[in-house]
């Protein structure tokens, strides 16, 4: 059942389309991840949906009623920001509990009961008379997501929560934020523009690019079966192929390297080999300028003896291969 | 429709929208029609009527008046131009040498901002007066007319000067130095290809400020100032000797012609100036070289010296029987006589300027917060901002006479504040207002403008977002503020010398007087206080901003 629904929004600024006509679904308890490249409207929809921005044209619907109008506060969702915007001069537990207040006219101990029982579901009860700066930048991350709940908001918005932090912490925290979400079954909507968190995480991934919505589906069907050429880019690597007519698209996963006495569909000289831990990765021009890769894994490869300037042999099995109309594939 | 603006005006809008329109109202009454009062009436005559630039053409007319035009521009030209070179060559000491007290030059040099521009000119007739201290070692100057206004003059650009120049010099790109020297440029040769490009807008504005500032001073002039006319004196003797308000409004206008110039040049040259600092920038490391240092530390202890005379000279005065004829020490001139001001002056400029720093500090904080973290009613906010810079142009002379011919009109129904300390406070709180402003939008910047969506999502008011978020986090800018605020207004003069009553005087206005009733040991003993006072101040912000820096250190540790 449909809990968020944006329909035909439109937004713009100095007649520049951040939001072209889109429409999007959210299921209630699920995780969607807005995904696209920087630029591409999707912090300002995430706005739009909080109510922080106002929509030129389009309704917004949360849980059956239009809230297109609807002020911020009036729509009880909790939001963490890429900045996190803690309150720098209030502890741990002084920022959830300012948070608590607003929206609750209970008693100081039951404010605080409340936000220990919040800091514990994200492991911060020995840290809750810090301040801000005084923690990590997890914690931090984990101080803005416990404040966002604990207002028990009916959904949760995540502005590229996990991009100020490095790589090893960022991945830890994608299964913690993955896990509280599942646990408190809070719908939530993340935008990123990391593919790799967006794959991940969520149920649904929106993919977003030039203000519009190019593609809502499951990551695998996203990965699998992308409907435009934009999509099949800009989601993992991917071999383009131009035609007259159309171009075809195949992931490097998917080439197989054969020897040069098998039926092959292409061939082309190795302009350079990328060792990549379990795969290696193959790279060779087909004809005279498009770029064309393969993935091997690193085992089977050195059975293969290729090095760079030598040729290699491909075939491009057909039910793998991916058509677009016109000529327009951009290889990444 | 109405739906739609019921619900565009709901989320807080309604209270945002009441405070913007105060706040530019607050400006319209206190900056915008006292200025159409004061250019309405540099073009009507007496009787009110409309005459063109009839009231022009009798001033350009009239020799007197225009030789004290040419009088100033020839004072605050040589005030300019030994100001930009002293400012430059103190900075450059500071900011690229190795010499010694580097720290207590640095904070000495600030010493003119303490005190009055016209107790400047006290300390130079302490020194070189009839009855100076160097007078009476045989050293005899013209000191009374151009010479000395302009030492005066320069004392009060000077600090102003150096500041300017401190800032750009100090944060210098030392890459351009590494690779010039890698490239094997000969030391003068990157004086003249970097340090001097680099410096070349400072060199404008300073020249453009300091000008400005000795162009519009109107302390220094009226007591050392002899027969020598400058368009300050003269506004002042239009306005209150001769009652001619529509001849003063002529010179009012032409005081505030440079200043316009300077802001929009300032404009200008900001923009051009822009990004010319980028994050990459490394610290400046400066060479060995004993001669260039000994040279500057010279050049900066002669500078210093002076400084300190004029405070010793200043010291003598106020603290000898009657110099130099009974030198015996004495705490009497400090018993000021009633008849100047009395030490009731004194106490009267601590309580106008600590009520200027109060209310001004609230007022611009709130007015940057409207101005910068509001994301609605952009025009609005546009004009504020526009406001916000004018007054940097505005000379407290030009305030002061728009003040008379607005606010002294029966028929303003802002006429009750005219004669009272209000006024005094409002002048000073405009006159001093781009500062910090400036300050505060500093500040402000600073903050996470996700605050400001956070409170929104969860309901919290901006208001308290304000005052529980808000001023917390700005609090060392505050102080600042407050600081800049108390101490401007402990030294002005300009402005309050048209607003001020005889019930209700001022420190400086009544060192004026001490000075004109021949008290003059007097005179030098208020310029102390009000010295020692700004420097107790000051004191205390640098103690209070240590402090509140360990407080941070503790919640980062």
């Amino acid at each position: 059942m449909s809990f968020l629904q944006v329909q035909n929004v439109v937004k713009r600024f100095d007649h520049q389309y951040a939001l072209n006509d889109v429409s999007i679904s959210v299921n209630k308890g699920e995780l969607v991840c807005i995904l696209g490249p920087s630029g591409c409207g999707k912090t300002t929809l995430l706005r739009v949906i909080a109510g922080l921005e106002k929509c030129d044209s389009g309704k917004v619907i949360i849980d059956g009623k239009d809230a297109t109008k609807l002020p911020a506060s009036k729509r009880n969702f909790g939001i963490v920001f890429q900045s996190y915007a803690l309150f720098p001069n209030m502890t741990v537990i002084g920022n959830v509990i300012f948070a608590l207040q607003q929206k609750s006219k209970a008693s100081k101990d039951e404010l605080e009961t409340r936000a220990l029982e919040v800091l514990s579901m994200v492991d911060l009860i020995s840290h809750k008379d810090k301040y801000p700066r005084q923690l990590s930048g997890g914690q931090q991350q984990r101080t803005a997501l416990a404040r966002a709940v604990a207002i028990s908001p009916s959904f949760l918005l995540l502005d590229e929560p996990l991009s100020a932090l490095d790589a090893k912490v960022r991945t830890k925290l994608r299964g913690e934020i993955r896990a509280i979400q599942k646990q408190l079954g809070v719908t939530t909507i993340m935008v990123t523009h990391d593919q790799e968190e967006a794959l991940t995480m969520a149920d649904t991934v929106i993919v977003m690019n030039n203000a519009v919505v190019e593609q809502a589906g499951p990551p695998t069907v996203i990965y699998t079966n992308p409907s435009t050429a934009f999509v099949a880019g800009f989601i993992g690597s991917m071999n383009f192929i131009k035609g007259d007519q159309e171009t075809a698209a195949i992931r490097p996963e998917m080439v197989k390297i054969v020897g040069y006495r098998e039926s092959y569909d292409y061939s082309a000289k190795v302009s350079a080999i990328e060792f990549r831990g379990a795969l290696t990765r193959v790279f060779g021009r087909l004809g005279s300028s498009e770029e064309f890769c393969v993935d091997v894994s690193s085992q089977d490869f050195s059975a293969l003896s290729l090095r760079e300037g030598a040729m290699m042999y491909m075939q491009v099995p057909r039910e793998h291969t991916l058509f677009y109309p016109g000529a327009m594939g951009r290889a990444v | 429709m109405m739906m739609r603006i019921k619900s565009k005006l709901a989320d807080f809008s309604v209270g945002q929208l009441a405070v913007l329109s105060l706040m530019i109202a607050v400006f319209v009454v206190i900056m915008v029609l006292p200025l159409v009062s004061l250019f309405a009436r540099a073009f009507q005559n007496n009787a009110g009527e409309f005459i063109g630039f009839d009231n022009y053409i009798a001033y350009f007319d009239n020799p007197s008046l225009l030789r004290a035009l040419w009088n100033t521009i020839d004072v605050s030209l040589s005030t300019t131009v030994i100001s930009v070179v002293l400012g430059f060559l103190y900075a450059y000491g500071i900011t690229r040498t190795n010499m010694k007290f580097k720290r207590f030059f640095r904070y000495m040099v600030l010493i003119p901002i303490f005190i009055p521009t016209i107790a400047h000119a006290v300390g130079l007739i302490s020194l070189f007066g009839r009855q100076g201290i160097i007078t009476a070692l045989g050293f005899e100057i013209e000191l009374f007319g151009r010479l000395g206004i302009i030492l005066s003059h320069v004392i009060y650009t000077l600090p102003q000067a150096f500041l300017m120049f401190f800032v750009t010099l100090e944060y210098a790109d030392g890459r351009l130095y590494e690779a010039a020297e890698s490239m094997g440029v000969k030391p003068f040769t990157q004086l003249i290809k970097i340090t001097l490009p680099e410096v070349k807008y400072t060199f404008i504005n300073a020249m453009f400020v300091c000008f400005t500032l000795a162009f519009t001073d109107f302390g220094a002039p009226i007591v050392i100032g002899g027969g020598y006319s400058v368009l300050a004196t003269d506004l002042f003797v239009q306005m209150t000797g001769l009652f001619n308000f529509n001849m003063g409004a002529v010179v009012g206008t032409l005081l505030l012609a440079p200043a316009v110039l300077a802001f929009v040049i300032n404009r200008v040259t900001n923009s051009a100036n822009m990004g010319a600092m980028s994050a990459k920038s490394t610290k400046l490391v400066i060479k060995e070289n004993r001669t260039r240092d000994i040279g500057f530390f010279v050049f900066c202890s002669i500078v210093i010296l002076c400084l300190l005379g004029l405070v010793g000279g200043l010291a003598v005065r106020a603290l000898t029987v009657f110099f130099p004829f009974d030198t015996s020490f004495t705490l009497a001139n400090f018993s000021f006589s009633a008849t100047t001001g009395g030490i009731g002056s004194f106490f009267n400029s601590i309580q106008m300027s600590l009520l200027t720093a109060v209310i001004g500090t609230a007022f611009v904080f709130v007015y940057a917060y409207m101005a910068e973290k509001i994301d609605r009613f952009s025009a609005m906010r546009k004009i504020a901002k526009l406001f916000s810079m004018i007054p940097m142009a505005l000379p407290g002379m030009v305030i002061g006479v728009g003040y008379i011919l607005f606010f002294n009109n029966p028929n303003n129904p802002f006429n009750f504040a005219f004669g009272t300390i209000g006024i005094l406070v409002v002048a000073n709180i405009l006159s001093f207002f781009s500062v910090p402003f400036l300050t505060a939008t500093g500040a402000l910047k600073k903050l996470d403008k996700e605050f400001e969506s956070m409170s929104d999502s969860l309901s919290i008011p901006r208001w308290k977002l304000f005052l529980r978020v808000t001023v917390p986090l700005s609090f060392p800018a505050m102080l600042e503020t407050f600081m800049y605020y108390f101490v401007s207004s402990m030294v002005t003069i300009s402005a309050i010398v048209f607003l001020y009553t005889p019930r209700f005087r001022v420190a400086s206005i009544a060192i004026s007087h001490m000075h004109a009733e021949g008290v003059f040991a007097q005179a030098a003993a208020m310029s102390l206080l009000i010295l020692l006072i700004n420097v107790l101040v000051r004191l205390m912000y640098e103690l209070s901003n240590i402090f509140h820096k360990r407080r941070e250190k503790r919640r980062q540790a």
